[in-house]
């Protein structure tokens, strides 16, 4: 028993026992208990604030035997409807039982579903939700991401927020006083602030400060080295909009989760939000055009010129420092909804300038900047040549409609 | 700096536009009270409140132990907090000395 992690030994049974996050919970042993409206529910927010464990305490507070799928299975769609599908269509016998209630399924990090590794998981996710007789529970960090879109529209969603500090240094005292080991306030203080929210890393580190230790005292714990938790989105584009200096939105540039090219974009479409005189706009907007040349310059391979793409962005968003008004963010880029809308579009345009391509033997790029002004003229001007280009081409008919009607 | 009771509070008229947008982002409106519904979105909520009343919007904090409300200045984990000035349950700088703090968290009625 000694030898067990304490986040295990001292993982909460009950509801009552998980800390922090009360609203949440309320919502969720609510839509436990009571008849659902959603057959599912999505418990999301950052990594050790207790999402997994409430879901184990509800089931046995309420009675549940719990049937979990985590991130260390293969969940293609194959793996997902063979131990999942017989788990929510049929009736378990323990629901006839006045021990248990019957199955509750819980997807945990389902984020993690993607790749080619864990193809169809979602879709296949989809279809037992709709088709499920038991509670389904999906617990993610980040819900952003586009795959988790069609579970975010059936699925009852639950945000959970990073755990508040002295409710953290209530329960490291709690596990100091079982484990004997007296310790000084301000020990545990450091050890919940650092944790910045995260229950399972103030446990974990506790039980490496007390490690051959018989007492804890500040003076243990003082040079613990800060834990470098990710920024998601909203927290990245607040602190730099927010920051008082470059060098301030640069740290948070370094601790940010989000990709280069996604947090340039999102930066693009904010800046006009943040800055309503125009001279500083255009000042920040060229800090912002160098960040992207640099970034261009970079590609796969020149990372050394990461620290120019990073000083140039956090340039571009501290322009006029002390003046930040908070104001509601612009995400997901508005360029990705753009892409999104004319992929159809461009899909047809490629094929086209193939065609050309290979029939006037040019490049591609060649054949959309010479050729196709050309013959869009003709389409829209003399049809009986049209028809012959059209012909030569072997261009269907939604290539000549495109042709027509573009300029 | 505007401080908001997250029980409820009162606003200006601001138009029915805004109140439609308050009402989708989480807020309901009893009888002249605004009422957080809807804790999932509560930054963009307090950020739209700042950005139309054009300044600092915080919310009150309820302490889980003695019930009283408090503002987030008063605690010394202020800097560090990760979810500052929002409405959410905490304890207040006073009950956080007792000893048997946890014991008494747990016999709550949260």
């Amino acid at each position: 028993m000694d030898n067990l992690m304490w986040v295990e030994k001292y993982r909460p049974k009950t509801v009552a026992e998980v800390i922090g996050n009360e609203d949440a919970k309320a919502s969720f042993t609510n839509w436990l208990i009571k008849k659902r409206r959603e057959k599912a529910v999505l418990l999301y927010g950052p990594a050790g604030i207790g999402k997994s464990t409430l879901v184990y305490a509800a089931a046995h507070d309420f009675k549940y035997n719990v049937v979990e799928m985590n991130a260390s299975d293969i969940r293609t769609r194959k793996a997902i409807m063979k131990m999942a599908a017989p788990a929510v269509s049929l009736s378990s016998l323990d629901e006839f039982s006045f021990e248990t209630k019957g199955n509750l399924l819980l997807l945990d990090e389902v984020d993690g579903i993607f790749g080619q590794q864990d193809r169809g998981g979602v879709g296949a996710i989809v279809k037992i939700i709709q088709n499920s007789r038991i509670p389904i529970i999906l617990t993610a960090n980040n819900i952003e991401i586009q795959k988790l879109r069609p579970l975010k529209k059936i699925c009852h969603l639950i945000r959970f927020r990073r755990v508040r500090i002295p409710l953290i240094v209530a329960f490291l005292r709690r596990i100091c006083q079982a484990e004997n080991i007296p310790a000084e306030k301000e020990a545990l203080e450091i050890l919940a602030q650092n944790s910045l929210g995260d229950v399972r890393s103030a446990i974990n580190d506790l039980q490496t400060f007390c490690e051959s230790r018989k007492i804890l005292r500040k003076d243990d714990v003082q040079f613990i080295p800060l834990r470098n938790r990710g920024f998601n989105i909203y927290d990245t584009l607040k602190g730099m909009f927010s920051a008082n200096s470059s060098v301030e939105a640069m740290k948070i540039l370094n601790n940010s989760l989000i990709d280069y090219d996604t947090l340039l974009l999102s930066i693009h479409d904010n800046l006009p939000l943040h800055y309503k005189n125009p001279e500083k706009l255009a000042i920040a907007y060229e800090a912002l055009s160098k960040a992207d040349v640099f970034r261009g310059r970079i590609q796969n391979e020149e990372w050394r010129l990461l620290k120019y793409v990073f000083e140039f962005l956090s340039q571009s968003t501290t322009i006029a420092p002390g003046e930040f008004q908070p104001f509601n963010f612009i995400f997901p880029p508005t360029k990705r909804y753009l892409l999104m809308r004319t992929s159809a579009e461009r899909t047809l345009l490629k094929t086209i300038c193939t065609r050309i391509g290979a029939k006037c033997h040019v490049s591609q790029k060649t054949a959309n900047s010479e050729y196709l002004p050309f013959l869009k003229i003709i389409f829209r001007k003399k049809s009986d040549q049209a028809s012959q280009l059209a012909k030569w081409l072997r261009l269907d008919n939604s290539s000549i409609n495109y042709l027509k009607k573009t300029n | 700096m505007r401080t908001l009771k997250k029980q409820g509070f009162k606003l200006p008229y601001l138009g029915k536009e805004i109140f439609i947008k308050l009402t989708r982002m989480g807020l309901d409106y009893e009888q002249g009270i605004f009422l957080i519904r809807d804790l999932n979105n509560i930054e963009n909520i307090r950020d739209f409140l700042s950005e139309i009343l054009n300044e600092k919007i915080v919310f009150t904090q309820s302490c889980l132990i003695c019930r009283k409300d408090f503002l987030c200045t008063e605690c010394k984990h202020y800097s560090e907090c990760p979810t500052k000035d929002l409405p959410l349950p905490c304890i207040c700088e006073k009950c956080s000395q007792k000893n048997n703090l946890y014991e008494q968290y747990l016999k709550l009625d949260k």
